[in-house]
Formats: C-alpha cells, structure tokens, sequence
C-alpha cells in the first residue's frame, strides 16, 4: 500500500550540491606496471575533471590501441576503446554528434604516429573539440618492444636489434607545420604539477588541443627521454603569462626560456629545433591560437533546428520538384 | 501513313559531347511523363570528360525506355536510334545496344564528305546494320538546321527532338512546355530560337517519315516523380532522420552525397567528407555513439577498407548503415559498370563471427523506404546494417510513385534513466539497452575487445561465449519477425527464379512473358540477405528446379576444367548453403543489366527438355 | 443523477494514455510502417521487449490488456472483498503488462513500484454504492476495502439523512452522525470527499477526488428534492469537506471545508437571522418526525446559545407552531455543532490547532454508542487502524509522524581524505637543509604509481592529490624507505637516516642508501 512515508518529503540529493572528487571519476583498478607514466596521466585528468566538476556522463574518452589505450577503463566516464590508430575519426564523430559533450582522445605513439599519421594531419585541420593527448615512450610497449616512429638511433628493439635505420620522427616539427593547428603543447610524466596544468590549459581550450606527454616504459624502454626525466637538462620549461604554469616546486627541475605562444614562427622554430638529443626539448605552451573555429562550430553552429513535420514537410517540397 | 501500336519502346539520341543529346533526351521523357507515361532513363557518357569529335569515344547521349505501364527495367535492345554522326551509331553498335531490326535516323552530313575515308566510312557502317535487319533513315539534319539557326551543332539536338515527337505522337504544346523550363533563365533568344527547331523538326517528320508509332497513356493518379536511386537513397535517408553522411569520395555511390550536400543543412544535417574511406566510417560510428544518427556509403573497394570498423560496430553494438553502392569488382574492377559482387563480402568478410543484418534495395522506390528501415533496425537491435545497391540503381532515373512523407522520423532508442550497464544482454533476443553519453545518467565503457556487461575487458572461455551467443541472438531475433517471401505466381512449377537487388524488375518481366507462354515458372526477390526470410526450402521445395539470377560470377557449365565442380554465384552459394539443395543460377559479369530476353532464354533452356547450353554470349 | 455520475466518472476517468502507446509499440499503430511488407512489425516490437519468461509479452493476452487500459472498472456494492479485491489485482496484472512492454528496463512487476505519474496512467477501480440510507453495517465491509491495501475509489451515495429517527427517541448517535466523510478521516492515507451532489463547484471537487493519486472515499447526498442539498449545508446536516493527504500531512493544510457556506462561523443564519440547524433540516426533510410542543420550552436559538433551563423548541420561520426537540434530537444537535466545530478547528479556521479537539468529540461520539453493531464495527477499525502506518491508537489519542526526523539532506556522502599535516610535509619537504637526517618526500613530483604505498602502506599513504606522502617514517623498516626510494620512477623518496639503530642489516642498507643521493 503506498502509504505516506516521510522520505517522500525529503529533497531529491540535489547534483549540484555534489563534491566532485578524484574518487568520483576513478573506474577499475590501473593494471600498468609499477613505474608506468600512465598513473599520473590518470591522476592528472582525474584532477582536471574534479576541479572543473564535469559530470562524468558528459565526458567521453576515446582510445586507440595500445597501453595508453587501456585508459578509457580506468576513468568513470564514457569510454570508447576502439581499434588501432582510429581514435581521432571516432573522437570526431562524438565531437560531431553532441558539441556539448567533452571528448578526450587517448593514443600512443605508435597509435598517432604510425598507423593514425594521416587522420592526426586532418585532424589538425579540422580542429574538432577534443583534448588529444599522445603518450609518447618512443616504443611499442603492448605489442612488447617493437621500433615506433619517435624510437632514437641506437635503441634496440625486436623488429631492428641493431637500432633503428632510420632517424625518428620529429611530431612536434611535423604538427607545427600542420595547416589549423590551434593548440600544441609538451609536458611529462614525471612533472605531475606541470602535466596537470597542461591538461587543464588543453581542457579550456576550444578546438584541438593536442599535448604530447613523455613518458618512458619501465618495461621497454626505461632510458627513454634522459631515463625518465632524470637528466634534467635536456628539458626546459617554456614560461609566458599566457602560457601553462609551472609550479615553483619544480623550478628547479629544468631551466626556463620565455616563448610567446602566440607567435607562430617561434614555435615553429622552437619545435624544429627539440630533438631533445641535441638541444633541450620545451616543455610548456609551444602554440595556441584561440581565434580559429572548431569543426563542430563550422559545421554545426549555424545549423536550424525545425520540428519533425517541419522537417517532413519541406522534404515533401523537395520530392515535388522531382514531380512530372 | 500507319502508325504502329506499341506498349513501350526503347529510344536512343545520340550525339557528339557537347551537342545537346542528353538534353532532348531530358526533355522528350518529361514530356512523355506528363503524358502519362512511365520511363526508366539511363545516360549515354563518354568516357573521357574531354572527347574529341566525331569518335566513337566521344559518344554522348540518353536511352530512354518508355511504355504505358510501370517501367521496371531497361528493357531489351533499342528499337530506335536517332544519331547525330555514324561514329556515335558505330559507338551504340559496338556496346551492343542495338535490337537487330532498329530504326536509325542519321544525319547524311558526313556521306558525301570531302575526305573519302569519312565518307567510306558513313557508308559501311549504315550498310554493316541494314544487312543485319536495320531500317536506316538518312536526312539532312544539318542543312535543315542551317535554314533555321547559324550553328548547327547548337540546334541540332531541338530539331531532333521536334522529329522524334512527331514519331512518337508527342503533344507538342507540352513539349515546347518542357522545353522552355528546361531552358529557363537563358536569353529570350534562345528559347524563341529553340521552339522554332521543335516546330521546325516536327514539321519535317510529318512531311518526309511515312512511319510512327502511337502509345496509350496509362489512367492512374498518383503524384509520381522521376529520380534516381542514388537521389532516392539521400531522400531516403533525410526521411529516416539521419542526420550525419560521413563519406569519401567514390563512383558510383558519390552523388549520393552531392544529393544532400546541396539541401541535407536545410534539415539540420551535414555532410562530412573524411580524408579516406576509414576516417569516413571511424566518423559515423563515433557519432552514433554520440547519439546522432550517422550513416556511411561507399562502393565494393570502399567496404575493403572499411572491414576493420565494421567488425568494431558490430563487437561495441554500436548502430550503424552503410549503403553500398555496388561496381564492377573485384579490386578497382570497372568503376562505372553493373556488377553485383559484393552480397558475400558482405555478409562474411569481416574477421571473427560478426553478424550484421545485409539488405538490398531491389527498386528505386525501395532505395527511398529502405533507408528508414535499415536505420531503426540498427537502433533498435544495435546492430549494422548493409543496404546494398548498384550502378544500375543509382544512375537510372525512373518515374515512380511519390513516397508521401507526413513526418520525419526521429525517435532514437536509448535505455531508461535506471540503466546502469553499457551491455544489459536479454538473454532471449540478445538485445541490450543503449547508453548514450550526455542524454543517460550512467556512464558505460565500450571495447572492441571481448567485454562484460560492464563494458570491461573478459578473456575468459564463457564470457567470451556468451557475447557471441547475444550478438547471434540479435541476428536471430530480427529473422523470427522476418515475413515469408511473395512468390510472384504459382507455389509450385518447374522452375523458380530466384533474384535480389536491382534484377527484379528484368526477372519479373521475363517471367510474366513466360507465364504468358504457358510456362510453369514462378519468380521470388530477396530483400534481406542476411539473415535470411522463413521458408524458403519449404518454398524451394515446391518447384523441380531453382535458378538465382543475379550479375557477378559463376563458372561456367560446360566448361571442361570446372565442371565437375563449378564455382557457383553468389546468392547461389548463400542458398545453398541455407537449403541444403542443388541450387543453380544464370549469372554472368557483362557489367550491364540483363535484359528480360536473356532470362527468358534461361527460363525456356531451362524447362524446355532440350539440352542446356551455354547462355547467349554478349 | 445516479446514471449521470456514472457518466462522469467515465469521462474522468477517460481511457489510458497507454493504450495508444501500447498499441503503438506492438506495430498496430498505421504509422509504424518501416519494412511493413517484409517484416512482422508486431513480432519484432514484442520480441524487443525482454519480460520474465513465465509472462513475457509474447504470452500476454493483449485484448484484456487493451480492456483494461481503456477505461475505469466500475464495481457495484461493498460485500464480498474477496471478489473485489481478485477484480483490482486482475486489472493491475493486466495494466502492468503495459508497463512492462513500453519500459522493460524497469523490470516493473507490481502496481506498488509505479510512481504517481505512471500509477494515473491506470483507468481506476470504482467501488460504486447507491443507498437511500446509510446504515451502520455499512462501516465493516467499507474498512475491510479501506485497508485492503488496493487503492479504489469508494463512492457511496446516500439519498437521505438520518431517516430513522426512532420514535422512543433513543438516537443512535453515529447511526445518524454517520457522516462517512468523517469516518474516512480515521485512515489518513485516502483522499476523502464529502459533498451534496450538484452545487456549484461539484464536478470540480469530484474530478479532483477521481483524478488523485491517492485512494480517495467519496461521500455523497444525493437527495430526490433537488433543494436539500444546498440546505444540507446550511444546516451542517451534512457538511462539505475535501481531505487531500497529498497536499500536507497535517490537518490544517490537507483539510479543506471551505466550500461551507460561511465556513468561520459556527451556524448559519437564514435571511431572518434565524441559525440554522440539523433540526431544521430534519424538518425539512421529513416533518413527520415532529409532534407539536407540550409544555414549557425555549427558542431553540436562546438554548444554542447557553440558556439550558428548558427543553429546545423549534419555530420554523415564525410560522407559529413550536416543534418539540426530543431530548436525543437535542443531543444531536449539539454534537452537531460541536462536530462542525471540531471540523473548524481541525482545518485551521480557528486559532487553536490541535488535534486533540476533534480527536475528543470523535472520542466522545465512540463513547456514546451503545449499538452493538457499531461497537464491533469500530473495534475491528480500531483492530485495522493500529496497523496502519502513520496512526498510532492508544487511550483514544490518534498521533501523527508529523515531527519525523527529517534526514538532514543525504549525509555527506563523500568521506574527506584525511587532510595531511601541512606542516610536517612542508617541513620535510624544505628539510633539504637539515643534513638529511629525518626521511623525506617530494610529494609535489609523485607520479602516483602504488610503488611505495606498496611496498609499506604504514609508511607512505596517498593525500587527497593523489600525491605521496610520510604518514610516519618509523612504520616500518629502514628497508622498507630505501626500497621504495630505489623503485620510485619520479626519485622523490629521501630515506635520511635509520631511526632505529638496532635493525638488522643496517649496513647493507646505508651502503645503497648511500647511492641513493
């Protein structure tokens, strides 16, 4: 019998009021080794999500293949692992879909470099709404030690024991040169403040915010990037009021050099010359341009939105013009 | 002068590019619409864009079939011709095109040209098809076009037209009526200039031709239009509210696209070009996902390259269409010609068990209805969809009823606000509830790799099981709500025809003119391919002997090497797997539409206790 | 007018907005075409609709549904619960075949699970009772469907009131106080509705009562002259009151008397300034229940207002004859008033609120019968009553949950991380001067990859950043801080100096440790 029961009277718990905290967004348990990047990439989202209180059904992270790939599991929201290397179209496609949904789209290097090369280009240039970010262990650590494109002369791997033939690719050379390009920049695994802040700048930006995350592979390639971070001068922070914020607790990691991020020759400059085996490789904002429509904005912003007989009734009209 | 009764008729103009013949052809089949006749039109192109004159390869033209009932497909072998230069003539003799006894009217500019090579030519070629039963008409087309205009080649094409009017006991007031809609928005001058020619080309025929031919026009009512079947499945897909086309480009099955480039934003859709067929799917599965209805469409290479999406639809139930606008095959095949070779590739050709629903439009009519159901089958069951079509469909432009559209349908199915996992399977159907980001309130994980109802990744024997028995489930559901097929005819015989796709119209009239002839032979057209209708063995059953007749390979009988054990077509193949009977087929690769006589051909080898040879080569 | 409230309730009670989706999901609606020549749009949309296996919707019989979704089940009299209890569950088994076809995610199996929304989706089951008078035996078979636990709509007609007045004059004080209306008050969860038929602003009140989520007992006078209905009121023979647990849990918000004529005031004066009362309508009604009086009396007026000295008599209008009051009738007529007073105070029209008031003339009124059919009656409400959630009844005082605990919003559900002494890890992390004595951790560069909180949960503990921190150097072992320093992927871990002095192997670890720096 439905009799009166005070809870009837109580208010509904009451979403807004809600904390969002890390724990909030956290899905299965992360299986990456011990000492894998990954966790603080997850930590660091986590946090980016907890501050700008995103309900987790309105973020949707798309992955390709690979360890980065695995992700999507580990992240209360919408998760979409898809196949290797086309993370981008589907991430484009939600993008397309519903605007108002945030979309993070995950991928390794072998995943954006290699087999997604071309739809990262058109993807650049289309500039849809989707925080991209590559972690770069300049190895393919699923698939266990074959070369990917970014591996450096002289790392053995099992597809070339004797090291590479050829020099690795520079991405950051190859995006700046991309036509579109609204948003680049670099962070590391090891600088979890700095990795945050990225993420976050990347998060308000409206278009294609592309940041390349070093990290190395404990398992792989453990050497990678001065070991993991611990040759401190073969990196430097890029410092600009508009720029990503570095925390003062790592001042002292790197040394810094100012860059405008808005000028795109410097960045150009900059990124031709980060092959971090020669010159120091910038960490920080190396481009934004907030002035470029997004893809969903092209396509979709002017659009109107007519009622089902609406739209059935100028079909109608179109038929008819097809009449005897 | 006797004109002769006719039912329809298959009529060519054919010309040099750039001389108007496609735009008469346009202009006598609006006419013979209003009229009240039906058309089933396909255009003439040359094969490159910039041909040089008078070669065959510069061939430009229409064939319009035309007749008082509903016209079904292309008919037979042209009946009359009307050319413009003997190297178009020698062009249509050469495909093939031309009935043994046709009616050509030529231009005898080039009989007496300066250059003895032209002129010798001229005259072996009219010589070549009046020994072979052809009726030739030579007149002086240019000179009579020269009193009315300077240019001949610009007016040749109306004066032509004016002609075949009076040859075909057009209405004159409406063909100038057409005409001058045609032409509508060019100078006063031309279309003054251009009602003269008609006048002028009709005037001519009354006076020189003793023959013509007079057709009834049909007494039904309905608001028809004329479209192809790549124009109907962009409609098509406007009605059944999608409202993303992501695509790259492709014959045949681009204009499709161009179709809804041009009004798809007026409905709040848009087309998306992708960089390459894989970003063109990746695209409309992502955005299915997202909960916007999205659809693909390509040809055979394109479904190639697609594979690998397609097996991740199916593993993630992500809904999804994708139209295939079926060529020439295998490989880059023959872009442009009719071939439909791609029915098992569709069905199996991804790796792994996925099953996905397979359909083929066998109509114009149905490339417009298809689409809606093709997309709340994918809905609804969260499945993919195929919908296959072909070059024949998409280029012919045919007058058909007009689809009456009150409401476009948009209700996308989605679980309830309680719903909290990505995969809550029935066990029964096998249909789970779909969460859609940013409309449900749960959030959900999908994987292309074997997953829970979770979402999350399993490696485990009966999980793995499991997931395949949902996905076969769906497939399962969706064929227990299938109808028993229509058999057009008697339900026992000697013989059955089975088709799909765009054959239906050819098999059906072949098989009407069968039974006519006292023939014990009935025909049956598929629309779902996979799975499959009920019945069908029972159906089987009832006949001695079933013939699929469809356009792509089989090897031959007969043939020493294969015989003892032929490769057979495909939807033979397909049935004979599902019946478990001996089922045989009339299918060959001519990258043409087989033409009714050839299947009655068939049907008379078949049933007649003579021996079975070889079908008529083309 | 019996065949005219029928018809009302029909219209009310129009057929479910349901049927038409029902329909319209099993493929019979002409607008659901798609592939309608090639497939079996009723099968496919069937077998989309998982249910339990027993009842699935392949089995349902859909006829009875379309049956039951298309209008209310109209019941006539009270006895025999058994039946209509079996007629109420039939028809919501069969309306919640519906339910279960349109939203099978909800895995709905019993009308209790619906909402209000979807519960008045369901054509309702009237209970519909016609009488010329009410009787008591009425009150039995009316409690037993009040608290059956199925929610009807009750509707009891009566064409006259308090008929029997028994010559010797011995009233039956509840037997003519039967005011179903106040009776339906007892059980808190129905929406009661009392009322005269006709009047303006019944269909109004009738709507409100049928179209309700809640259960409601409608109680009706519906006299043969058309007048009396209107006088009822005046008179408060029979008062007007709409009782709507959904609007409030409380009296005076859920109890609604002012469709009363003069509902503040306590009598209401005809235009000769006469108060009027039951025994005017008594007269009214039937006049031969009055013999001329014999004696000594006073205006019934005068004796309303305090003067008891003599007997009541009644003078209609000044006509001239006195009617005399029997002494039950006098009874009557106060616990009338006193009753429309309780009535007052319960909805709020006077100052004082409490309850306890009208409880104590209800009280009162049990007291005075002495019917022992009556008796029974309320002992088996009584008997109900107490299981009845919300009501307690114990020495005649009726209490209401009103003061419950209100659950102060849901409880915090997110416990806070423990906070971090700001102090200690600042300290440790500027102790990079004191010559690396105390363990210490650079928190702001953890990469949170489990290694040390692994290796020594008593040791190194995550803050609410996700970040590492010492929660207590001396939980474990040297060992243990020159572990997790050689495996930290970030080399954020200093172990400083052993704290104990006694560990074994202490050398071994200082020698790596030593590397370390």
């Amino acid at each position: 019998m439905k009799g009166l029961h005070i809870d009837q009277f109580t208010p509904d718990y009451c979403p807004e009021d809600k904390n969002f905290t890390l724990a909030d967004y956290e899905g299965e348990q992360p299986r990456w080794c011990k000492g894998c990047g990954d966790f603080a990439i997850l930590t660091a989202l986590e946090k980016v999500l907890a501050t700008n209180k995103t309900p987790a059904n309105e973020l949707v992270c798309v992955s390709g293949i690979g360890c980065s790939s695995r992700f999507p599991y580990y992240l209360k929201t919408f998760g979409f692992h898809g196949v290797h290397g086309r993370a981008l179209p589907i991430s484009t496609g939600v993008n397309l879909a519903n605007p108002k949904l945030k979309v993070v789209t995950i991928m390794g290097d072998g995943d954006c470099f290699s087999i997604g090369l071309g739809h990262w280009i058109h993807a650049l240039r289309y500039n849809p709404n989707l925080l991209v970010l590559v972690f770069d262990n300049e190895i393919y650590g699923l698939t266990k030690k074959q070369t990917s494109p970014t591996t450096p002369l002289g790392t053995s791997t099992r597809t070339t024991p004797d090291g590479p033939y050829l020099p690795p690719l520079n991405p950051l050379k190859l995006i700046m040169g991309a036509t579109g390009v609204s948003f680049v920049a670099q962070a590391a695994t090891w600088m979890p403040a700095h990795l945050t802040a990225s993420i976050q700048k990347g998060f308000e930006h409206q278009g294609l915010s592309f940041i390349r995350v070093l990290q190395r592979c404990p398992m792989f390639s453990p050497q990678a990037f001065g070991d993991g971070g611990k040759q401190r001068e073969l990196f430097q922070f890029i410092t600009d009021p508009e720029g990503i914020r570095v925390d003062p607790s790592l001042a002292q990691v790197a040394g810094q050099i100012t860059h405008d991020p808005r000028d795109l020759r410097a960045a150009q400059e900059l990124a031709n010359s980060s092959d971090h085996s020669e010159n120091p490789s910038p960490l920080g904002l190396l481009f934004q341009d907030p002035s470029l429509a997004s893809y969903d904005q092209i396509r979709l912003g002017h659009l109107p939105s007519l009622s089902p007989k609406e739209k059935g009734a100028l079909l109608m009209k179109k038929l008819k013009s097809y009449g005897s | 002068m006797n004109r002769t009764e006719i039912s329809q008729h298959i009529l060519e103009i054919v010309s040099d590019a750039g001389e108007g013949a496609q735009k008469a052809g346009s202009i006598f089949a609006g006419c013979t619409a209003k009229m009240g006749n039906y058309l089933w039109t396909v255009e003439i192109i040359p094969s490159e864009i910039q041909p040089p004159p008078h070669t065959t390869r510069g061939s430009s033209g229409i064939r319009i079939r035309f007749g008082t009932d509903l016209v079904t497909n292309g008919g037979n072998l042209t009946d009359l011709i009307f050319v413009f230069n003997e190297m178009s003539l020698l062009a249509r003799i050469e495909a093939g095109s031309l009935s043994k006894d046709v009616i050509v009217l030529i231009d005898n500019h080039w009989a007496n040209d300066k250059n003895p090579e032209i002129a010798g030519q001229y005259h072996q070629i009219i010589e070549g098809l009046q020994a072979q039963g052809g009726t030739v008409f030579e007149l002086p087309l240019s000179e009579e076009v020269e009193r009315f205009t300077e240019d001949p080649k610009k007016g040749k094409n109306m004066f032509v037209l004016g002609a075949l009017a009076y040859i075909y006991q057009r209405d004159l007031e409406i063909m100038q009526e057409v005409a001058a809609t045609t032409f509508q928005g060019k100078p006063q001058e031309i279309l003054d200039i251009n009602q003269t020619l008609i006048q002028g080309g009709y005037d001519w025929a009354a006076a020189n031709l003793d023959f013509g031919f007079s057709l009834e026009a049909s007494t039904h009512t309905d608001p028809m239009i004329s479209m192809n079947g790549n124009q109907a499945l962009a409609y098509g897909a406007i009605a059944a509210g999608f409202e993303l086309c992501s695509m790259y480009p492709i014959t045949p099955a681009s204009s499709v696209s161009h179709t809804l480039a041009t009004c798809f934003e007026e409905f709040g859709g848009i087309v998306h070009q992708a960089e390459d067929e894989i970003a063109a799917i990746g695209v409309a599965v992502g955005a299915n996902f997202g909960g916007k209805a999205a659809f693909t469409v390509t040809s055979g290479p394109g479904m190639a390259l697609k594979t690998e999406f397609m097996g991740l639809a199916v593993m993630t139930e992500t809904p999804l269409v994708i139209i295939d606008v079926q060529r020439g095959g295998p490989s880059t095949g023959l872009p442009t010609k009719i071939e439909q070779g791609d029915l098992l590739s569709c069905i199996y050709g991804t790796p792994g068990d996925a099953p996905k629903v397979v359909m083929a439009a066998s109509s114009i009519a149905e490339c417009f209805s298809l689409m809606k159901t093709a997309r709340m089958i994918a809905e609804n069951l969260r499945m993919l969809v195929i919908l296959l079509s072909d070059s024949n469909l998409a280029t012919v432009v045919q007058l058909f009823k007009r689809p009456e559209v009150s409401e476009i349908h948009s209700s996308q199915p989605h679980a309830a606000s309680e719903e909290d996992l990505p995969y809550h399977w029935d066990q029964i159907t096998g249909v789970a509830p779909r969460l859609i980001p940013g409309v449900s309130k749960e959030v959900g994980m999908t994987s292309s790799l074997n997953h829970s109802q979770q979402g999350l990744v399993r490696y485990d024997a009966s999980s793995n099981e499991q997931t395949h028995q949902m996905r076969s489930h769906k497939l399962a559901t969706l064929r227990k709500s299938l109808k028993r097929p229509d058999v057009l005819g008697p339900e026992t015989g000697d013989l059955l025809l089975v088709g799909w796709g765009s054959t239906k119209g050819a098999i059906e009239e072949a098989v009407s003119l069968a039974q006519g002839k006292g023939i014990q032979v009935s025909a049956m057209h598929l629309t779902f391919l996979n799975p499959l209708p009920p019945e069908l063995t029972k159906i089987f059953l009832g006949f001695t002997k079933v013939v699929t007749v469809e356009i792509n390979f089989q090897d031959l009988p007969g043939d020493p090497i294969t015989d003892d054990e032929p490769r057979q077509s495909q939807l033979a193949t397909l049935l004979r797997a599902h019946c478990l009977l001996p089922i045989e087929s009339f299918a060959r690769v001519w990258g043409r539409a087989l033409m009714p006589k050839e299947i009655l051909g068939e049907i008379e080898r078949r049933t007649n206790p003579k021996e079975y040879t070889h079908g008529e080569e083309p | 007018m019996k065949d005219e409230l029928l018809k009302l309730t029909q219209t009310i009670c129009a057929p479910s907005p349901l049927l038409s989706e029902v329909k319209a999901k099993l493929g019979m609606s002409e607008t659901l075409d798609f592939g309608a020549d090639q497939i079996d749009s009723k099968k496919l949309g069937l077998s989309l609709c998982p249910g339990e296996e027993a009842s699935g919707p392949m089995t349902a019989n859909w006829d009875d549904v379309f049956q039951a979704l298309s209008g209310p089940v109209v019941l006539r009299g009270l006895e025999d619960s058994d039946r209509i209890f079996h007629v109420y569950d039939t028809h919501m088994e069969l309306a919640i075949q519906a339910f279960r076809l349109l939203k099978p995610e909800s895995k709905v199996t019993s009308w209790t699970q619906l909402n209000n929304e979807d519960f008045l989706k369901i054509p309702p089951v009237v209970i519909y009772l016609q009488v010329q008078q009410l009787e008591p035996q009425i009150l039995a078979p009316l409690a037993e469907i009040m608290t059956g636990e199925r929610e009807f709509k009750v509707i009891v007609s009566q064409a006259n009131l308090h008929q029997n007045q028994p010559r010797e004059g011995r009233a039956l004080p509840l037997q003519n106080h039967l005011d179903l209306g106040f009776f339906g008050l007892f059980f808190r969860q129905w929406l009661v509705l009392q009322t005269p038929v006709g009047g303006k602003g019944f269909s109004i009140l009738f709507q409100k009562a049928m179209e309700s989520p809640r259960p409601a007992l409608i109680s009706l006078y519906d006299p043969s002259e058309a007048n009396l209905n209107q006088f009822a009121l005046e008179t408060r023979a029979f008062p007007s009151l709409l009782y709507d647990p959904e609007i409030a849990l409380d009296w005076e918000g859920s109890l609604d008397i002012s469709q009363n004529p003069s509902p503040t005031k306590s009598l209401v004066r005809s235009a000769k300034g006469e108060a009027l009362t039951l025994a005017h309508f008594l007269f009214k009604q039937n006049p031969d229940l009055f013999e001329p009086l014999v004696g000594n009396a006073v205006p019934l007026d005068t004796w309303l207002e305090g003067d008891r000295s003599l007997a009541p008599y009644l003078d209609i209008e000044g006509e001239g004859t006195k009617w005399a009051i029997p002494p039950s009738l006098q009874e009557q007529i106060i616990s009338q008033v006193q009753l429309w007073g309780d009535l007052q105070k319960m909805a709020g029209i006077t100052e004082t609120t409490k309850p306890q008031q009208g409880v104590e003339g209800l009280d009162e009124i049990i007291k005075r019968t002495n019917e022992k059919a009556v008796a029974e009656a309320m002992e088996r409400l009584s008997a109900k009553l107490l299981g009845i959630s919300g009501i307690a009844i114990g020495d005649g005082e009726i209490t209401l949950e009103t003061e419950a605990e209100t659950d102060s919003g849901a409880a915090s559900r997110h416990t806070q991380e423990p906070e971090e002494e700001p102090t200690t890890a600042e300290a440790k992390t500027t102790g990079k001067g004191l010559a690396n004595e105390e363990a210490w951790i650079e928190s702001p560069l953890c990469t949170a990859c489990d290694e040390c909180t692994g290796i020594n949960p008593k040791i190194f503990a995550y803050n609410g950043e996700k970040q590492a921190t010492l929660i207590n150097p001396a939980g474990g072992p040297f060992a243990d801080l020159v572990k997790a320093a050689e495996k930290c992927p970030a080399s954020i871990i200093h172990p400083g100096v052993p704290l104990n002095g006694k560990e074994k192997n202490l050398d071994k670890w200082l020698k790596r440790a030593a590397k370390l720096a």
